[in-house]
């Protein structure tokens, strides 16, 4: 996994995002002179361009007809929807109840192990918790491919290799260093005072957590909840080597093993790669402020 | 585990216990004080990643000193072989040749990362209106799956007129025949390196962007005030603030271009040969393609001990700060 992943050292930053409308009206950080606004505003649509093209080709090759994908033109003169009812009649179905199945399942497990051991981490001055954090970071350091044999004997040992739960296991070593980093912040921000009136109130640890903590940093958890989910979705490296069976895979596994495969059939594969991308399309489309919070929040001080 | 103050606190005498009835936390079982510890709520997380990501790096590095084979993979007792994985790999000619592609291969595409992604996020900390679809571009991308990118792109850079880059190339007559894009070794590691950058820039322009916020309004009002250009504000007052994140961001890039697996997997599956592999790549070629576990886990253990390298200067800041 490449792409998403802020880690964390402990964040000092936990201000709120600082307003944008707050700057003086007409000026700029790059420079207020016309020559740099333009400048910026081509620089940008190069980057739109480069972006988007590729997100163009990928939905556009989606809807080409089988025989239109010899031509090579960008845009399909036929569009049919062919690609997406011969998906759905054959491998969609299972691939698509897999991968939602494994990564409902990991997120689960990592929001079960990293909520508590982000609370026990914040707000205490215990020798323990500096190993306990450089743990976590030299956790996610490590190249996946060095740990899957490895991993894949542990498995076995305990009758979980080819299973899905196995598979999730493997990946929460992957997201719960990643969203205890991005908690752990969250939980600092909480005055202590908070707790100790808790407590004087006759609130233990777990009560506090439940219906007081964990209400205030809601918006901290869905985008934690959210960023593991989508993770997980795409992870690739520990289900393409532990699940043995082909009924097992998710999409992810499905596209990378049929990009060899089916060779002259890119509408096909174009369509579960649209697919695929459906579900991240939706969470931006939801919480691309929160996201924005979280993730500075989380990541690099 | 050390007790909390809390629960030590509760035993001193308690001047107010006589008025009010005193809490029933008071005479807590030995069990509920260790459960009250706060240290303990990371336990679980902790017991696991020992259990499922320690435990492993230690069978990594003993199987690195063995010979093993597809058959024997599963049993423990495979011959011990000391260090011979790691002799063979001095004189193996693809571990050789991996190791100063997996360096170039770093600079390049971190270096792509962190000068677009900084043009990028004051781009987009720029008041020019129209930044909503850029903005929108830069999480999608983030946030999209590596293999349906790589998907993408082994579509678009496909060595035939099939090939969206390729058609456009022909049709644009630039070139007569369609480039082998991902079959020329040199060429496809230059495009993996160029999609994981790709890839990559929305981070850099996410995590940028929020460090271009930090930087005080004031400073630049009062350069501006005293004439300073554009490039003079950007050197004197822009750099030097977000430099710490630069920095830091710079060395999360290497590690996660050296993780890199799905774009190598997708585009060429580390091929023609082993000609596109990184040291982490050719880790997971040797063990599951040519099926010698020993030999994998020895390029495994180079690689853990490079992505260590690379974290050092991070893990060290972090542990002194803790410190501090």
């Amino acid at each position: 996994m490449s792409a998403p992943a802020p880690t964390a050292a402990p964040a000092r930053r936990l201000s709120p995002r600082r307003s944008a409308a707050r700057r003086p009206r007409d000026t700029d950080r790059l420079g207020d002179t016309g020559a740099w606004r333009r400048i910026a505003a081509v620089f940008l649509g190069l980057v739109v361009v480069a972006y988007g093209l590729p997100l163009f080709w990928m939905v556009a090759t989606s809807f080409k007809p089988q025989q239109e994908l010899a031509t090579g033109s960008w845009l399909p003169e036929s569009p049919t929807g062919a690609a997406y009812v011969r998906f759905f009649q054959t491998d969609f179905l299972p691939a698509l109840s897999n991968s939602v199945q494994l990564s409902v399942l990991t997120t689960l497990l990592t929001v079960l192990l990293a909520v508590p051991a982000a609370y026990g981490l914040s707000h205490t001055r215990n020798p323990l918790i500096t190993p306990a954090l450089v743990l976590l970071l030299v956790v996610q350091m490590i190249p996946t491919t060095a740990t899957i044999m490895p991993l894949f004997r542990l498995l076995s040992q305990i009758g979980l290799v080819g299973t899905i739960p196995g598979v999730a296991l493997a990946q929460c070593t992957l997201f719960v260093p990643l969203a205890v980093l991005i908690l752990r912040p969250a939980f600092m921000g909480l005055p202590p005072a908070l707790e100790e009136a808790a407590r004087i109130d006759g609130a233990g640890r777990p009560r506090y957590l439940l219906s007081i903590a964990l209400p205030l940093l809601r918006n901290s958890l869905i985008v934690t909840t959210a960023i593991v989910l989508i993770s997980s979705w795409g992870e690739l490296v520990y289900p393409l080597t532990f699940l043995l069976d082909q009924d097992k895979y998710p999409l992810s596994v499905y596209i990378a093993q049929s990009v060899g495969r089916f060779n002259n059939t890119w509408n096909l594969l174009m369509s579960v790669a649209v697919m695929a991308a459906l579900p991240v399309l939706l969470v931006v489309l939801a919480a691309q402020r929160k996201l924005q919070s979280g993730v500075t929040l989380g990541a690099v001080k | 585990m050390a007790p909390s103050v809390t629960s030590s606190s509760r035993t001193a005498p308690d001047p107010g216990a006589t008025v009010h009835p005193p809490p029933a936390r008071r005479h807590r079982s030995p069990v509920s004080r260790v459960l009250g510890s706060r240290l303990l709520w990371a336990a679980p997380a902790v017991v696991f990643l020992v259990a499922f990501f320690v435990y492993p790096l230690w069978l990594l590095v003993d199987t690195s000193l063995r010979e093993v084979s597809l058959g024997t993979a599963a049993s423990s007792g495979n011959p011990f072989v000391g260090l011979d994985n790691y002799a063979e790999l001095a004189g193996d000619r693809d571990f050789l040749a991996a190791v100063p592609r997996t360096i170039l291969f770093l600079i390049g595409t971190v270096s792509v990362q962190l000068v677009v992604g900084i043009l990028l996020a004051m781009a987009l900390s720029s008041r020019l209106r129209g930044l909503t679809l850029p903005r929108f571009v830069v999480y999608f991308v983030w946030l999209l799956p590596p293999v349906v990118s790589g998907a993408i792109w082994k579509f678009a850079l496909d060595g035939s007129e099939q090939g969206a880059v390729n058609a456009a190339l022909v049709a644009l007559g630039l070139v007569d025949q369609p480039v082998l894009f991902l079959t020329t070794p040199w060429l496809a590691m230059v495009l993996i390196g160029l999609v994981n950058a790709w890839a990559g820039v929305p981070f850099v322009a996410i995590i940028m962007t929020a460090a271009l916020k930090d930087v005080p309004e004031e400073h630049y009002e009062a350069a501006r005030v005293d004439g300073a250009s554009p490039l003079q504000r950007f050197r004197h007052i822009t750099l030097p603030t977000v430099m710490p994140t630069i920095g830091i961001l710079s060395a999360l890039l290497v590690i996660y271009s050296f993780k890199a697996f799905d774009f190598i997997f997708v585009l060429t599956q580390g091929g023609p040969g082993t000609s596109t592999s990184t040291v982490p790549f050719l880790a997971y070629l040797v063990s599951f393609t040519q099926f010698d576990f020993g030999q994998g886990s020895a390029v495994g253990m180079v690689a853990v001990l490079f992505s260590l390298l690379f974290a050092m200067p991070y893990i060290v800041s972090t542990w002194k700060e803790r410190r501090s």
